[in-house]
């Protein structure tokens, strides 16, 4: 490929991020045409259209677009660390324990921020669980690191199906939605957004020595990179964001594997750029499959979860033939 | 030689009595050679009909869950929607299986049949499907004039509560089953006649799913007058009195209902519907005195 401007790709996710969002708020039960979106968000009218774009459409978008984001941060570093490509934000059983607790909260018939809370306790427990398991003695060995978060995913796996088969039926339906992923219930975008921007930022800044993590824990020792210290950075940025990210959406699949590839195949490597990049990709990717989610049916409403597999599976493939 | 296996198949062909047939709602053809006597009850409504007809005597062994009647608590329980202990119901030896058409038990039930138990599917849409039941338990019972007369007398409460709210203004009500994810029911779900029934219309009953996720959005664009939950009334005032703007918030239309009573398509299903015309009834004049 002929080298292109660095800022291009960015620049074009960007404009795709834009429009997605303008589809996002336009689209819906009660339509609200592209050219009075504005006026209608900063205007003072306070009709049924005004209630529905600030009450209901914004804040749901953003949460979609912060868990995406996160989850595409958070994907990105996995595989840095993991130097694996099926690195994936749950590959380390953090949305497991994030799924057991949340499902146990719904079983007591708990919901709202006791549920959200406990999707969050369950995702740093896993987190702590795993770390302290691979890295006994504190260094963190990705291979073992790798290994012991499968397993213990594994177990929360089965403790998600034994809840699933002796929970009430009528609580199900809920569970099934949790674990698939599904934005209807999410309560504020807040939290996500500000794990979002601190996380980034942490990142951002140690982007410059995980890039030099690839040629091996050798030759970045040797130039000067704290290895054992940006292996831990990395593992508890990743796990934090991915268990913000759980927290206000549920389980969503695909986002964190597939957005980092898809941009390292259109040429992206340096994660300086890779990393913002990919939070402005991956909250687009969760947003666009959100309005498909909640409008292809409507007034019916499919588990986002779904969605995001549906259009990533096909636009990844074609990435991938293409090279 | 023809003639002596003509004579050995006069023996072992079955006694006078006539084999009862009858097709279930899953449109399977059900024959039992004589009335059946051991019942195995595999969803709460089919015992409370059963129950209610004045059969309860025959009930062996019920489902996970059958707690209305009294009586049904003490029976032994042989199974949940989820899985069916069918070791359990051979011992019984029941003659009769009736289960719902929708519990995810239906494949192992289907074996049943295979085995030789008789297995007969009900689903309910309707009140007057409710009625159709019981005649359809009394004939395979042997136990038709009974169950005819409770079905008479079904059909007649229904009858007066569309007399007495038919012709009243027409109310367009939402139903929610649950808030997360926010589900309700359509025309096929039995609650849709309950509505009806009242006089009111349920105003997402023409989507394609028994109970589809919807969201806020499409309850603020229909706008309804009444909105019931199968839920709390403080979970229900918590979820809409946030859109001050609808029909339904600002008239306090906002009802709790009892989901057992809603949702199991049994004989008390009546009740439910006498319950609920009342209140919707407040409803409706609420609306005319903010007129």
């Amino acid at each position: 490929m002929l080298s292109r401007p660095r800022w291009l790709l960015p620049a074009g996710v960007a404009v795709v991020a834009l429009l997605c969002w303008s589809i996002a708020l336009s689209i819906g039960s009660v339509p609200i045409p592209f050219a009075t979106l504005w006026n209608v968000l900063v205007g003072d009218e306070t009709g049924i259209a005004r209630t529905i774009l600030v009450d209901l459409r914004v804040p749901r978008a953003a949460a979609a677009f912060c868990a995406g984001a996160l989850l595409a941060v958070s994907g990105c570093l996995i595989q840095v660390l993991l130097r694996n490509p099926l690195g994936d934000p749950y590959v380390l059983g953090i949305s497991g324990g994030a799924a057991v607790l949340a499902l146990f909260t719904m079983a007591l018939g708990m919901s709202g921020w006791w549920l959200e809370g406990a999707a969050f306790l369950g995702a740093l427990g896993s987190m702590y669980l795993v770390f302290t398991l691979a890295a006994p003695q504190g260094a963190i060995h990705p291979p073992r690191l790798l290994l012991t978060g499968v397993i213990v995913g594994a177990a929360w796996s089965a403790v998600i199906a034994l809840i699933l088969s002796l929970a009430p039926e009528a609580m199900l339906r809920g569970m099934v939605f949790w674990l698939i992923g599904d934005l209807s219930g999410a309560l504020s975008a807040w939290p996500a957004a500000l794990a979002l921007a601190a996380g980034l930022l942490v990142a951002i800044f140690y982007a410059k020595d995980m890039n030099i993590l690839p040629r091996g824990e050798l030759a970045a020792a040797a130039l000067g990179v704290n290895v054992a210290r940006v292996h831990y950075v990395i593992y508890f940025l990743s796990a934090l964001m991915t268990a913000a990210s759980v927290t206000s959406a549920g389980t969503v699949g695909f986002v964190g594997l597939v957005t980092p590839h898809a941009l390292r195949l259109m040429g992206v490597s340096d994660l300086r750029i890779l990393l913002p990049t990919a939070a402005l990709a991956g909250g687009t990717l969760l947003l666009a499959a959100d309005t498909v989610a909640r409008t292809a049916f409507a007034p019916q409403q499919l588990p986002v979860g779904v969605i995001t597999a549906l259009i990533g599976v096909p636009v990844f493939l074609f990435l991938m033939r293409r090279r | 030689m023809p003639r002596r296996l003509f004579l050995l198949l006069c023996l072992l062909a079955p006694p006078a009595q006539a084999a009862i047939e009858m097709t279930d709602d899953a449109g399977n053809k059900v024959r039992l050679e004589r009335p059946a006597a051991r019942i195995i009850s595999y969803a709460p409504h089919v015992t409370e009909l059963l129950f209610a007809t004045g059969l309860g005597d025959r009930v062996v062994g019920v489902i996970q869950g059958s707690d209305h009647p009294e009586a049904a608590r003490k029976l032994p329980q042989v199974g949940s929607n989820a899985a069916a202990d069918l070791e359990r119901i051979v011992a019984l030896q029941a003659d009769l299986v009736i289960a719902w058409l929708h519990g995810s038990s239906i494949r192992q039930l289907e074996r049943l049949r295979a085995t030789g138990v008789p297995v007969f599917f009900s689903n309910p849409q309707t009140l007057d499907d409710i009625a159709r039941d019981a005649e359809r338990y009394g004939e395979m019972l042997g136990a038709t004039r009974p169950a005819r007369g409770w079905a008479r007398q079904f059909r007649e409460r229904q009858q007066r509560l569309r007399e007495a709210y038919s012709a009243k203004p027409r109310l367009r009500v939402f139903y929610t089953v649950s808030l997360r994810p926010m589900y309700t029911l359509n025309r096929k779900h039995f609650v849709s006649d309950l509505l009806a029934t009242c006089g009111a219309t349920n105003v997402l009953g023409y989507l394609e799913a028994v109970a589809p996720v919807v969201d806020v959005e499409a309850v603020l664009k229909e706008n309804p007058d009444v909105i019931l939950g199968a839920l709390r009334l403080e979970e229900l005032r918590a979820q809409w009195s946030r859109w001050p703007q609808l029909e339904a918030v600002r008239l306090g239309n906002l009802y709790s209902v009892d989901p057992d009573l809603m949702h199991r398509p049994g004989p008390r299903a009546m009740d439910a519907a006498e319950i609920l015309c009342r209140k919707l009834d407040g409803a409706r004049q609420r609306a005319r005195a903010a007129r």
